[in-house]
């Protein structure tokens, strides 16, 4: 037998034979892990693509010193060089172009401004190494405006030759470069994908149109003095709309403004693996119930308790050990395909990420294996205490060991009780933004109570539903209802899984509704122009870049058009997080019919403009704990200058929130001529299609406009949705998962049901049953476990989504969402896992029905 | 032509002069295995004969592995010989098909096991009334019925309790009850006693007897325990699949 006989009699052999339950098993640790780790993967190779960028793009830099959106004078440049302890500077303009010449290009690049008049400090921060093109000299690089040096990268995939002509739209202008150098071998280059263009800052400011001030100065600091207290000296030195941060900060700044997002995932992602934890139980309880008969030989032969429930906690490690290596293949292969979907989502709603490959870090994984097993040895503790603690005597014999639970335990009253007073408490903290603790939590309180009810439900339903099912269903029914009494803790634990998955999927689903409701109410709200124009994005993971505000004066000059709102965004910290500062043309109010907390919108926007207020995002209000009367403080070139709020709205297109102030202050504050859209009211009566085809005239006849994005008001609202339902894609996906995973446990549950029922079938088959009444029996036993599982799962789905979208959504986004039960559908979603419910039952009705043959009660096969 | 799918096959008029056997078996023949991984079948019943009167108790005495179980289950319509036919009740079970074979189980057999095999979960009266109630008999009929039996095994104002309450003898009595609630042709019983102390063992075998006297049954019980034996009319001895003594049903008894 080997040096460990006891699992070999107990576990070796059953492991091949029982392939479909070895599988089953395997498979429920597999799915959690595969969910598990593709979350987690996706969500940090996208945010690891970021960092990289960040790390590699600040370079030897140990101090950066940033704009934050203001820009910066570039005499700081000279008075930070001069400082003690700074060793380099580096100053730099960034911004962004799409390369033209390419039918329907994708492509954008980095702009990379530098001081090549200056170079020790650029060589010394970054590693831009170049080679010139013949014939360029580098002089040429200072003052020829189209001189650009391009990463290697971006030469071969644009086929262009050093020295070439190429044309680049830059901030809605095209201009003639050309290819004056290369980039060769550059970790700076390559962090962006290759597509880099660098060019001297003189040059640049034109182009960039930065009002001849720098985004950003790098430094290097004198090794050996410590960071921290150059840091504190130089920012004495500094204006207050400027910053000095560690590069690293920005990596932190943006964990920070993830955490929200991945935490989110992740807790479905365990769910998974939870839900997974049921059907390991009901497997590993058909192992126990089969092999029962071995475990009394081996018991009557001298075994301890403890060593054959060591064998089956060997046989649920084995399992999760070699789910979680499955699972992990599987995630993986899951994580690259969500990874652009994820990116997608990062880049749209935080910070730009391209990540093309996956960031496979080996701890991660291994955590992921060791969760797995963790959870497939949790979830065997029962079947093997059950398996260990029946006296030989028992375990000989044939019959049911089901009837060690009671139904009306203490314990799990108190449990019950405790978690729902807890959950309840948790609930009445106010909801803070930032990570979702107290939502999940009380979630978590919430689903241990729901558990806790679990047998005690079942039980009295299943004694108040013998009469009428006896009464429906005659002897079927009245056998099914005593299966059920007789197994209430693995009956309990199916119904456990089947509330789990089903409760995930009707509160994610019940939240994106309610989302989407308000989303669509939200849009009528504030939609109310009848043309947006905006540039088009030069892919689904880019912004589109601005446009120049004339085409705002050329529309409003149109016929037909009544009033346009030119509308510009910047990205900028505002009171120590990052935001949105928007400028509009308030008085676009007066189209509204709106209120804005109890007042017409026109008014309180007339007030603000008049008075030079800010109206402020829900979520940017929430973040940084802000209400009407306060006061935001926003960096202009000018200076830092406070404005005070005159009220806050809802908003749901940013959790970083937005500051929107008049278009004229805007202008007054910042030299900048550029918009990012342009909102169109037409006089009534007017032809929206003679307009767009106006516009388009227009924007040619102007011809340093972008390729431009004209979108009718419903057309708008339809884009907005299309990308909503994009972005709640993947909770589908898991929830679908977690539905399969509860099924699977309640038909496994039936199997337990059947093999530790085995002579009790074979006995009414005995009596006279036919195969058809006991597969009616199996079937309405399935009936009941599926009724009172959506029951419960639709219970504990709508106290969940209450949570989520209540609590979490406002934790998590800052975002208020108008609460809506979309009962049709949840009518749906229980519809269809009661009959998925019933159709489980198939298999273990065919297995109940065939054991009759060729086997005997009575001893002799 | 077998009967119709969901009607019970009524048992065939008996023979005007000698009445037909309850139970009649020709030269029965059945093996388990297949030659598909290389082992021969194993022969079980080898031609066994065997007639039982209406209303006889017959006892089938022999080792463990002597075909008597299988037998009863050719009996209980719940196998089918390779060979050979099986008559209960008048009734060629061959011709029925399987949903037919329960049916006919269902109304004229009944069965009591050496584990009682009763529902823990139902109550006594429940386990009892079970096979009415697979009658689609009203639930009120079957109760009624169930109480009857109930006072008939000695187990009178104990229908509420549950199985577990119960001590082995009057977990066989509830067995017993249940086997005859229906008023079956033919009463099988696989080692009723082996289960059971001496004493009470005997009490069980004088009630199967007496019972299926009133109620009419035919007997065929499956024992190794040649004390079990003295209820029965005649002991019919059975080794390696075959019928060695007690065959001949007219010099019996």
């Amino acid at each position: 037998m080997g040096r460990f006989p006891v699992f070999k009699a107990l576990i070796g052999s059953y492991l091949r034979h029982e392939r479909g339950r070895t599988l089953l098993t395997i498979l429920g640790v597999a799915l959690g892990v595969a969910v598990l780790v593709a979350i987690d993967l996706a969500n940090e190779s996208a945010v690891a693509s970021f960092k990289r960028t960040v790390s590699d793009v600040a370079g030897r830099a140990t101090l950066t010193v940033r704009g934050n959106g203001a820009g910066i004078d570039p005499a700081l440049t000279r008075t930070l060089a001069k400082a003690e302890g700074v060793e380099a500077v580096a100053p730099l303009i960034e911004g962004t172009a799409t390369f033209v010449p390419a039918e329907g290009s994708t492509e954008t690049l980095t702009l990379l401004a530098v001081d090549l008049l200056a170079p020790g400090g650029e060589e010394e921060v970054r590693d831009l190494s170049f080679q010139l093109a013949e014939n360029v000299g580098f002089t040429d690089l200072l003052t020829s405006p189209g001189a650009m040096i391009f990463a290697e990268g971006f030469l071969n995939r644009a086929g262009l030759a050093l020295g070439e002509r190429t044309r680049l739209r830059v901030l809605g202008l095209e201009t003639e470069v050309f290819v004056a150098g290369v980039v060769r071998g550059s970790t700076y280059a390559e962090a962006l994908g290759g597509n880099v263009a660098v060019m001297d800052l003189g040059n640049a400011d034109l182009l960039l149109r930065r009002g001849g001030r720098l985004d950003r100065i790098d430094l290097i600091t004198t090794e050996g003095l410590p960071t921290a207290t150059i840091q504190d000296r130089l920012a004495r030195l500094l204006p207050p709309t400027v910053s000095i941060e560690r590069p690293e900060a920005r990596s932190t700044q943006v964990d920070n403004m993830l955490a929200a997002f991945r935490f989110n995932l992740g807790a479905l992602g365990h769910i998974s693996l939870l839900v997974g934890a049921f059907l390991i139980y009901n497997t590993m309880s058909i192992a126990v119930v089969r092999r029962r008969e071995v475990i009394g030989t081996l018991r009557a032969l001298g075994i301890s308790r403890r060593r054959v429930r060591w064998a089956f906690l060997a046989e649920g490690l084995l399992m999760g050990a070699v789910g979680g290596v499955l699972g992990i293949v599987g995630g993986i292969g899951l994580a690259a395909a969500l990874l652009d979907t994820v990116s997608a989502a990062i880049s749209i709603n935080f910070v730009q990420t391209n990540a093309e490959s996956l960031a496979l870090s080996p701890g991660k994984l291994l955590f992921a294996l060791g969760l797995g097993m963790a959870t497939a040895l949790a979830a065997a503790w029962g079947p093997a205490a059950e398996a260990s603690a029946t006296p030989p005597a028992n375990t000989m014999r044939r019959g049911s060991l089901e009837h060690t639970l009671r139904p009306r335990s203490r314990w799990r009253l108190a449990l019950g009780l405790a978690s729902l007073l807890a959950g309840a408490g948790l609930l009445f903290l106010d909801p803070r933004p930032g990570l979702p603790i107290e939502g999940y939590a009380a979630s978590l309180a919430f689903v241990v109570a729901f558990l806790c009810a679990v047998p005690g439900l079942l039980d009295g339903l299943s004694r108040a539903a013998k009469a009428p099912y006896a009464r429906l269903f005659g002897a079927e029914g009245l056998l099914a209802i005593s299966s059920t009494q007789s197994s209430l803790g693995r009956a309990s634990v199916a119904i456990g899984g089947l509330m789990l998955g089903l409760g995930m999927t009707i509160s994610v689903s019940v939240m994106v509704a309610s989302f989407r409701d308000t989303v669509v109410v939200w849009m009528q709200q504030v939609l109310q122009a009848d043309l947006y124009v905006s540039p088009r994005a030069p892919s689904a993971v880019a912004r589109a870049e601005p446009m120049d505000a004339a085409l705002a004066d050329r529309i409003e000059a149109l016929d037909g058009v009544a009033f346009v709102d030119p509308f510009r965004t910047r990205r900028m910290d505002l009171m120590g997080a990052p935001a949105f500062l928007g400028a509009g043309r308030l008085e676009a109010a007066r189209f509204s019919n709106e209120d804005i907390y109890g007042r017409p919108m026109a008014e309180v926007l007339r007030e603000a403009k008049a008075n030079d207020q800010l109206i402020v995002s829900e979520a940017f209000a929430r973040k940084r704990g802000l209400e009407r009367g306060d006061t935001v403080a926003v960096p202009t070139p000018g200076g830092l200058r406070e404005f005070v709020i005159a009220s806050v709205y809802y908003d749901y297109s940013s959790e970083q929130g937005y500051a929107i102030m008049d278009r004229e202050l805007y202008l007054q504050l910042f030299d900048d001529p550029l918009i990012d859209s342009v909102a169109v009211y037409l006089k009534d009566g007017a032809d929206p299609g003679a307009a767009r085809r106006a516009i388009e005239g227009a924007a040619a006849e102007l011809g340093t406009v972008p390729p431009l994005r004209i979108s009718a008001n419903s057309e708008l609202r339809g884009y907005a949705l299309e990308a909503f339902d994009r972005t709640f894609g993947v909770t589908y996906v898991l929830q679908f998962i977690a539905i399969i995973v509860a099924v699977l446990g309640v038909a496994t549950t039936l199997f337990a049901q059947i093999l530790d029922r085995a002579d009790e079938i074979l006995a009414l088959r005995y009596v006279g049953a036919s195969k058809g009444r006991v597969a009616k029996m199996i079937a309405l036993e399935s009936a009941l476990l599926g009724f009172v599982g959506v029951v419960l799962g639709v219970a504990s789905g709508l106290a969940l989504s209450w949570i989520l979208t209540k609590v979490i959504m406002i934790q998590s986004f800052g975002w208020t969402i108008q609460y809506e039960i979309p009962w049709l559908l949840i009518g749906q979603i229980a519809l269809v896992v009661f009959g998925a419910t019933l159709a489980a039952s198939v298999l273990p009705a065919r297995e109940a029905v065939n054991r009759g043959n060729g086997r005997s009660m009575m001893g002799v096969r | 032509m077998p009967p119709a799918a969901d009607t019970a096959p009524a048992p065939q008029p008996a023979a005007e002069s000698a009445p037909s056997p309850a139970i009649s078996i020709r030269d029965v023949s059945k093996s388990y295995g297949t030659e598909r991984k290389g082992q021969p079948p194993v022969p079980v019943l080898r031609g066994v004969s065997l007639d039982v009167r209406p209303g006889e108790f017959v006892s089938l005495m022999g080792s463990s592995g002597s075909g008597k179980t299988t037998l009863l289950n050719m009996v209980g319509g719940l196998d089918v010989p390779d060979a050979g036919i099986v008559t209960v009740a008048g009734q060629n079970l061959a011709r029925l098909t399987d949903k037919q074979r329960s049916e006919f189980r269902l109304r004229h057999i009944g069965f009591v096991f050496q584990f009682f095999n009763l529902l823990p979960n139902l109550t006594v009266r429940e386990n009892i009334a079970l096979p009415l109630l697979f009658q689609s008999r009203p639930a009120r009929d079957a109760d009624a019925a169930a109480a009857s039996v109930e006072e008939e095994v000695g187990l009178g104002g104990k229908g509420a309790r549950r199985i577990s309450q119960l001590s082995g003898g009057e977990m066989q009595r509830v067995a017993l009850a249940r086997a005859l609630i229906h008023r079956p042709a033919v009463l099988l019983a696989d080692e009723p006693t082996g289960n059971l102390d001496s004493r009470t063992g005997e009490t069980i075998l004088a009630l199967i007897r007496n019972l299926a006297q009133e109620h009419g049954a035919t007997v065929l019980m499956a024992t190794h325990d040649l004390a079990a034996t003295q209820a029965s009319d005649r002991v019919v001895r059975m080794r390696d699949g075959q019928v060695v003594s007690g065959d001949d049903a007219e010099g019996a008894a």
